[in-house]
């Protein structure tokens, strides 16, 4: 079966920097990645390069079997036109580290926003849906709230139901509990496991070790813009075979 | 009590000079007001092409913005003034009266400043906004209509209000060019009665104004900040 996401020979330069050097990787159809490693490995880099928001400086990558983007004959990479580049990213939502939800807008705004006016959703319809999604994360309660009025644990799950309504085939979460204090880490947590269990295909960067080990399929280490190890959670936490995975987790999981 | 009958009639006195200033000040900040207005009607949108113009991905058109507020702003308002007024009639052939240069060239003048504080505005307007947007395949028009203008507003509102105040005493420049607005009657009731007191209303006048605007401006930011939670 074609894997939802596959990333070929993903090279970021920024300058005379390599943030991501020679990174491949595909993610599966119901199949939830998590990507762990240190702070500038190159993991969010890396997963921002699925939707566009960083251009890569080559590679591939396939999303539902549509290339996005390919190496041409000179190494350089070949993007498709903007409005199919806008067409295929639909594909994937994306949670970010500090929510981005729209502050001038209610949660259901913020939801129904982008179905309303890119898919072209009637604004009736798409409002029953917001308001589903709110429920899902449990917020049906904060409909009419404003982002400002909400708790960070809140927002971000109001910014995974904004990213649900758009019926993504993949969701890329961009360390999505970094910013939230410990004790509320947990809510956004639980909303991600509900979804992995109904099967949703997830790649996500992240730093809790906890939910990497429970819920992911299998994880990727990155350090220095490359994968350094790759495996089960079992395998990635229980028998590390790297001196630099080693490393990593003693620092982690140490405290 | 001497003293204190003298007091009021003194004040009686003025009181009823002043009144007799009163129709002509007042026609003077009729035309004023008028000016001020106008050019806040039409510079306040006219800013925005330019803003976005400034910030845009094609060279040329950044160019053309960047330069045209760059002259608007790097010259004195009274010079464009009169440039204008020697200026338009030759160009376009016909008379213009001296009420319509000034409101043409204050609006050339106040939008090349609102532009700047635009682009400042939408320029503050965090990435993660154009990321989120890019994320859901939300448009580049629509994100910045939909998405990123309405957060600028709120932001702009100080800046822009200064800048209306600033517009309320820069009307008075337009004397120089011979429209015949508050400061101009004020200076012709001084010259004819040799009795500064038609500077001291005007004063007043002016001073009214910045003061229903200051107001305006605090209702305006209080009304666009409703989204913003008082706490947490």
């Amino acid at each position: 079966m074609e894997p939802v996401l596959k990333m070929e020979h993903i090279v970021k330069q920024f300058s005379d920097f390599y943030a991501v050097k020679d990174v491949s990787l595909s993610v599966n159809k119901g199949e939830t990645v998590a990507i762990i490693g240190p702070s500038g490995s190159g993991k969010s880099t890396l997963l921002r390069c699925v939707n566009r928001l960083e251009r890569v400086t080559s590679g591939n990558i396939i999303i539902n079997g549509e290339t996005l983007v390919s190496t041409g004959e000179d190494g350089k990479p070949v993007y498709v036109s903007e409005r199919e580049a806008a067409r295929i990213c639909l594909n994937t939502g994306m949670i970010f580290q500090h929510f981005n939800l729209f502050p001038h807008m209610t949660c259901i705004q913020n939801i129904r926003y982008a179905p309303i006016v890119v898919k072209k959703e009637d604004r009736k319809e798409a409002t029953e849906q917001a308001k589903a999604l709110l429920k899902l994360v449990g917020l049906e309660n904060k409909a009419d709230a404003y982002p400002s009025q909400l708790s960070g644990g809140q927002k971000q799950r109001v910014a995974i139901a904004r990213g649900l309504a758009m019926n993504p085939a993949l969701m890329l979460f961009d360390e999505p509990t970094s910013a939230l204090d410990p004790e509320i880490t947990g809510e956004v947590l639980a909303v991600m496991k509900d979804l992995a269990k109904q099967q949703m295909t997830m790649l996500v960067v992240t730093h809790e070790m906890g939910f990497a080990r429970e819920v992911a399929d299998r994880v990727i280490f990155m350090d220095g813009g490359q994968i350094a190890e790759e495996g089960t959670p079992e395998e990635i936490f229980n028998h590390p075979k790297s001196e630099r995975l080693k490393a990593f987790l003693q620092k982690t999981l140490r405290i | 009590m001497e003293w204190l009958d003298t007091f009021f009639k003194e004040l009686m006195e003025t009181l009823t000079y002043v009144e007799t200033l009163l129709p002509a000040l007042l026609s003077g900040a009729v035309t004023t007001v008028k000016l001020f207005v106008l050019t806040l009607l039409m510079s306040i949108p006219l800013g925005l092409p330019f803003a976005l113009g400034s910030n845009s991905r094609f060279r040329v058109i950044r160019f053309l913005a960047k330069s045209y507020i760059w002259i608007f702003r790097g010259t004195p308002l009274m010079l464009q003034l009169f440039f204008f007024y020697f200026f338009l009639p030759i160009a376009f052939n016909i008379a213009w009266s001296s009420f319509t240069t000034a409101v043409i060239t204050f609006v050339l003048n106040y939008a090349a400043y609102l532009a700047e504080i635009y682009r400042a505005g939408i320029e503050s307007i965090d990435r993660g906004q154009h990321e989120a947007a890019l994320s859901l395949g939300i448009g580049k028009a629509r994100t910045m209509f939909g998405i990123i203008l309405p957060q600028t507003i709120k932001r702009v509102l100080p800046p822009v209000s200064n800048e209306m105040i600033t517009l309320i005493k820069d009307t008075a420049l337009v004397s120089t060019i011979g429209v015949a607005e508050l400061l101009k009657a004020a200076k012709g009731a001084v010259n004819r009665d040799v009795n500064a007191a038609a500077y001291a209303v005007a004063a007043i006048i002016y001073l009214l104004f910045t003061a229903g605007l200051t107001f305006l401006s605090r209702y305006l930011e209080k009304r666009f900040s409703r989204h913003e939670a008082k706490g947490n």
